[in-house]
């Protein structure tokens, strides 16, 4: 019993140095730590390291929750808006490939009064479509948005052949009617 | 001595529950197309039989189905789909075409922001085939597809069998 003693009693210490040591290296989620470290080695400052604002939908879900987005419907609007315009100032930018242009602008125009018929004969306003070299911008209107949801869902759905992915913005008039605006990615 | 194996088990396994960190399990998701979608028109739903199975356009012309997924949009979850696909097949007796582009956008009053990444898949008579998405193939490269949707065109005769989600699940330490 003697020789056991002071075997135990280090056993004891080692326990509760154990307990208290693991404690404190790992009582922070993995997250907080990680971010105790990057901070320790990135000597960026804070504003340079911001990441951009997402501009698809997808990757919008994908960091900010789905109330937060469309708290304000103003602010959402406004916000839509812009990034509508940004990414229609990047595709004029594009140099032109004729040949592909010319060959998708008129697969689009066919496909659009395909989905037209296949959404109840609905009339599509305005319509337009430009290619330039690596996007399209598709643009038209409808005097219900329910039209607009159902024949853009189905161009967008059928455009496989022409689009790797697409963009698809609806914004109500103040008529009542609604403007669909699409930029899709060359295939 | 013969108390030493149980004391140094006893340690170890305080230090090793003590350090041990939350894990992300991956799941995948499987369902019949029938508890899942739905056609988008009135009159494409009468083109539409719900089989246990798999919907079947089984009318004379192209109809359209969505189908939507459970989702988790929370700030920092590692929910969101790693891999979302659907299996569709030709009961026709000639090759066809079916167009099915992945959805993930919101709406709400008289806003709509959506991204769409269309695929199409070739299907000989009496096969089938599936359709897939990752989120690289997605505008703007999420980590992770959080709400998915999927609409698809089925030609007649065409089946949409079942879908499958991928995505990982945090299940504690």
């Amino acid at each position: 019993m003697r020789g056991i003693m002071p075997f135990a009693i280090v056993v004891a210490f080692a326990l509760v140095a154990g307990f208290v040591i693991g404690r404190g290296t790992n009582s922070a989620p993995p997250s907080a730590n990680a971010s105790v470290v990057s901070s320790r080695e990135d000597t960026t400052p804070p504003s340079a390291r911001q990441a951009p604002p997402a501009r698809h939908a997808a990757a919008m879900i994908a960091t900010t929750p789905m109330p937060t987005l469309l708290a304000d419907s103003m602010e959402a609007s406004a916000r839509q808006r812009a990034i509508a315009v940004e990414m229609a100032a990047k595709q004029r930018d594009e140099p032109i490939d004729a040949a592909w242009a010319t060959a998708t602008e008129k697969a689009l125009s066919d496909l659009a009064a395909e989905v037209a018929v296949a959404a109840g004969d609905v009339e599509v306003l305005d319509y337009e479509a430009e290619c330039r070299s690596a996007t399209c911008r598709i643009g038209a209107r409808f005097a219900e948005d329910g039209e607009a949801q159902d024949w853009s869902n189905f161009l967008l759905t059928s455009s496989g052949p022409q689009f790797a992915n697409a963009e698809l913005f609806i914004e109500r008039n103040p008529d009542g009617s609604s403007r669909v605006l699409i930029f899709g990615s060359r295939r | 001595m013969s108390r030493l194996p149980p004391l140094c088990i006893a340690i170890m396994s305080i230090l090793w529950a003590d350090s041990a960190q939350a894990v992300d399990v991956s799941r995948y998701d499987q369902q019949s197309a029938v508890g899942l979608c739905q056609a988008q028109l009135p009159a494409h739903r009468d083109s539409l039989r719900a089989r246990p199975l798999g919907l079947t356009n089984d009318g004379t012309t192209p109809i359209f189905v969505n189908c939507g997924w459970q989702g988790d949009d929370a700030a920092g979850s590692t929910r969101g789909a790693t891999r979302i696909s659907v299996n569709v097949s030709n009961g026709g007796t000639t090759p066809i075409v079916v167009n099915c582009t992945l959805i993930s956008g919101f709406q709400s009053g008289f806003v709509t922001q959506a991204t769409y990444t269309p695929k199409a898949i070739g299907v000989t008579a009496g096969s089938g085939g599936f359709i897939e998405w990752v989120p690289a193939e997605v505008a703007g490269a999420p980590a992770t597809i959080k709400l998915p949707s999927v609409s698809c065109q089925l030609p007649p005769k065409a089946t949409l069998q079942y879908t499958g989600k991928v995505y990982s699940e945090n299940v504690g330490s």
